[in-house]
């Protein structure tokens, strides 16, 4: 096996080396590195030794939390929604490769998140072409117009979706399918046949006067999009993403605590208007959006009060948005909405901390 | 007692034991001639001149900065012009200080300074006291016993079983500073080590974090006595003197017991090391004796030797120097240069992680793998925040390398950039495995280059 590994590693290295000084060598070095570690020592002058963690592992670990709820999008929607992530990945890696040799410079890990997320907040039914053309648009105007990762001020999966939402309105927000059900429930399927379409997601159902049960949204068997429905896998794995300290924990706390505080208030105002908390928690993209689009470190303010700030604004618009809009979502503006808020919320947060000074 | 960021580091593989040990004394000895301040020292021995260990060999009596240099070893004289070369007999025998009393606190203040002086002890303080008015302005001193670096997790041996050299040497410390109060850094875990009446007769002991880097002295004047030691321009508080427990052990040793100072007190340890632990090396041993007495061989290797810890100290390019009484410890780390396959999707049940990611965060027992690998490839920031959670000044690193890189250095100034205690954190921790430091340190140069010219204008 040991043989095996050094044969393959002198492969690689040749390659390596014949690419040194062709313009292919960043796409090239994006595919070694994912082989193999990096080479490179710290410097004399110290410190000697770095944590284990790289940028790529960091990453691999919101893959993996994301991950179950894949596994849930195909068992409730068939395999289709895999084909889907499939799809988006290749995609993806076309183009962030294109832009590695354009720009010179190796591909980002962050990537294989945004393809991942992506489509977990699309409808099931979304047509390939579409979600394909959703994507490209989040990466080329969420991302690299920007100067590509950490310099993006928008959530590149977010900046997709919401281009298609406002382009692609009917197939964004009414063709909604009924989820599979038993086992082996959408393992044994590719997708609902196209009669199926038509029903209406938890919280459009709840404006309609016919609210979804509290237990189906928590198991996850409702319409809605891809990724959203299964509210315990979220939250469990959520919760494991927060405790390895890759996700923020003040961001899906403050978020989900601002809108719950919220949609009390207004539950008790006039319950029949508006739901109630636990029916905006389970519903919808809250508990995706909190654990795996609010906690984008590079969209979200750095500073800890920035933080509070801007998951208690994103809380709190969202529901604003559910209860008093005609949309029956929110998520997706209050995050988009509060990204551009976030170097500005950062601004203030300095200027407290350190003074307006030199 | 706490302070906000920092990091635990846990057990890591060739950590040091608490035992001291002596190394052989070397066959020669390099003592170079210049004090560490620009001074040179005046050679009083001849070429071939047979020599005792702790004979003066070399002295200065300029003003602010006389001391002498006892020699480390008995032996020849080979060479004597920049630096003094000693050919050792190999005997470990050594001449008592001369003149010295088993109680020097009896003494007057300034013949304690003398005897400092020409023991070479005065190194072990601040250099720059020069004369017994200098001692007076000292107010605080705060004996350093806290560790917290990776390769130290242990405690020094010296704080074991007896206490009456530590206490006799509080004593003259006591009588050499009379207006100070005296106060040791402890860890929660050593605190029952120290806390006998031979030593809380003279000094208070003070629990402090076991966090890294607690003990900085920056941090442990701030975290004590509540003043900086370095002010954002540079400059050290005289008021302040922070000592490390070895020096101060050596210190009582010289002044007490009459033993010259012809050693050094070192941890050598790291996974280069066989035997790693605390030992006790003669001045002017070169890095190549130890490679040779300590290391591991280099086919095990290839290996990296650092001055200091690995936190804060400098890699060695080659072996010719030699100990001097400014290490205080020496570490070898593996050099790690082999890729390997699929890195980031290993368990990692001996990685030392910053987010719990690695198995190593769930079962803490196997000791952690300790090498100079970036283990990973250089990479945008994405402001996962991790360096300004473990800064333990408050700073936001990332955002001061930012401005660097931007070429905003001048305009770094109101992130403080001069608190910077260059312990090394946010290097450690960064996922994107940014060198942070150096742009901090750039910043913090830059502001301190431009208030020196802001100074010599007015």
């Amino acid at each position: 096996m040991k043989a095996l590994i050094d044969r393959f590693r002198n492969i690689v290295e040749y390659f390596d080396r014949k690419f040194e000084h062709s313009k292919y060598r960043p796409a090239w070095d994006t595919i070694s590195g994912f082989f193999f570690s990096a080479r490179a020592v710290t410097p004399l002058s110290g410190p000697h030794i770095r944590n284990y963690t790289d940028l790529k592992r960091y990453m691999s670990v919101v893959m993996a939390a994301v991950s179950p709820t894949v596994l849930a999008s195909i068992y409730f929607f068939g395999w289709r929604c895999l084909a889907i992530v499939i799809m988006s990945y290749v995609l993806g890696i076309i183009i962030e490769l294109g832009f590695a040799i354009h720009n010179n410079e190796e591909v980002t890990e962050g990537m294989f998140v945004t393809c991942i997320l992506y489509p977990m907040i699309l409808p099931p039914t979304i047509p390939f072409w579409m979600a394909a053309f959703g994507l490209a648009v989040g990466i080329i105007l969420g991302k690299e117009v920007f100067g590509g990762t950490g310099k993006n001020i928008f959530n590149p999966a977010i900046v997709g979706r919401t281009f298609l939402a406002v382009t692609f309105p009917v197939e964004m927000a009414s063709r909604w399918v009924p989820p599979f059900a038993g086992w082996p429930g959408g393992f044994a399927q590719w997708s609902h046949t196209a009669d199926a379409v038509t029903a209406a997601t938890p919280l459009s159902s709840f404006k309609n006067g016919a609210p979804e049960q509290l237990l189906k949204m928590l198991w996850g068997s409702t319409s809605g999009s891809m990724g959203e429905t299964s509210a315990i896998i979220i939250i469990v794995f959520g919760i494991l993403l927060v405790m390895t300290r890759v996700a923020n924990w003040r961001l899906p706390l403050s978020s989900i605590g601002a809108a719950m505080v919220l949609a009390t208030v207004m539950n008790l105002i006039d319950p029949v208007r508006f739901a109630s908390p636990l029916y905006h928690l389970l519903g919808g993209g809250l508990l995706f959006g909190a654990f795996y689009m609010v906690t984008d470190p590079v969209s979200a303010p750095f500073s800890s009060q920035g933080k509070w700030i801007y998951g208690i604004m994103i809380g709190v618009i969202t529901i604003a948005i559910r209860n008093l809009s005609g949309f029956p979502e929110g998520m997706m503006f209050a995050i988009l909405f509060m990204n551009m808020f976030a170097p500005v919320i950062d601004d203030a947060v300095l200027a407290i901390r350190f003074g307006r000074g030199k | 007692m706490g302070f906000r960021g920092g990091y635990r580091f846990k057990k890591f593989e060739g950590s040091g034991k608490p035992v001291l040990r002596d190394l052989p004394v070397p066959e020669l000895v390099f003592i170079p001639l210049e004090d560490g301040y620009g001074n040179f020292l005046q050679v009083s021995v001849n070429v071939n001149s047979r020599i005792r260990a702790g004979e003066l060999i070399a002295e200065s009596s300029e003003g602010t900065h006389g001391h002498c240099i006892p020699s480390p070893v008995n032996g020849t004289v080979i060479q004597a012009d920049n630096v003094i070369v000693i050919k050792s007999d190999g005997s470990d025998s050594f001449e008592p200080v001369p003149g010295h009393i088993r109680e020097p606190w009896r003494l007057d203040k300034t013949e304690i300074l003398d005897l400092c002086r020409t023991t070479g002890c005065i190194f072990l303080l601040p250099g720059r006291l020069a004369s017994p008015t200098d001692t007076d302005s000292v107010k605080d001193i705060i004996i350093n016993a806290v560790f917290n670096s990776p390769l130290n997790q242990s405690w020094t041996p010296l704080m074991f079983g007896d206490h009456t050299l530590l206490s006799d040497g509080l004593r003259t410390l006591r009588a050499l500073f009379p207006a100070a109060k005296i106060l040791i850094a402890v860890n929660r875990r050593n605190r029952k080590h120290l806390d006998s009446p031979d030593i809380t007769g003279h000094a208070a002991l003070r629990v402090v974090s076991d966090r890294y880097p607690q003990e900085h002295q920056e941090l442990l004047a701030r975290d004590t006595v509540g003043r900086r030691l370095v002010s954002p321009e540079g400059e050290i508080d005289g008021s302040i003197l922070v000592m490390p427990v070895t020096d101060l052990f050596q210190f009582a040793e010289v002044m007490t017991r009459g033993r010259p100072l012809i050693d050094r007190i070192l941890l050598i340890a790291g996974p280069g090391v066989s035997n790693p632990g605390w030992y006790r090396v003669r001045l002017g041993t070169p890095f190549e004796d130890l490679r040779l007495r300590l290391f591991k061989g280099d086919y095990q290797g290839p290996w990296r030797v650092i001055r200091g810890d690995v936190m804060t100290g400098r890699g060695i390019e080659s072996f010719d120097s030699s100990v001097s009484l400014s290490d205080s410890s020496i570490s070898v780390i593996g050099e790690k240069t082999t890729r390997e396959l699929f890195y980031f999707l290993r368990p990692g049940f001996a990685a030392d992680s910053y987010p719990k990611v690695t198995v190593a965060n769930v079962v803490t027992l196997i000791p952690k793998k300790l090498n100079s690998s970036m283990q990973g490839g250089v990479r945008p920031c994405v402001q996962c925040n991790y360096c300004d959670e473990v800064c333990p000044v408050a700073l936001y690193p990332f955002l001061i390398w930012k401005m660097v890189e931007a070429s905003e250095v001048a305009d770094t100034g109101r992130l403080r950039p001069y608190d910077c205690i260059e312990c090394g954190l946010c290097d450690y921790v960064c996922p994107s495995k940014i060198s942070l430091l150096q742009g901090v340190r750039k910043a913090r140069e830059e502001y301190r280059r431009r208030w020196r010219g802001d100074e010599s204008t007015h």
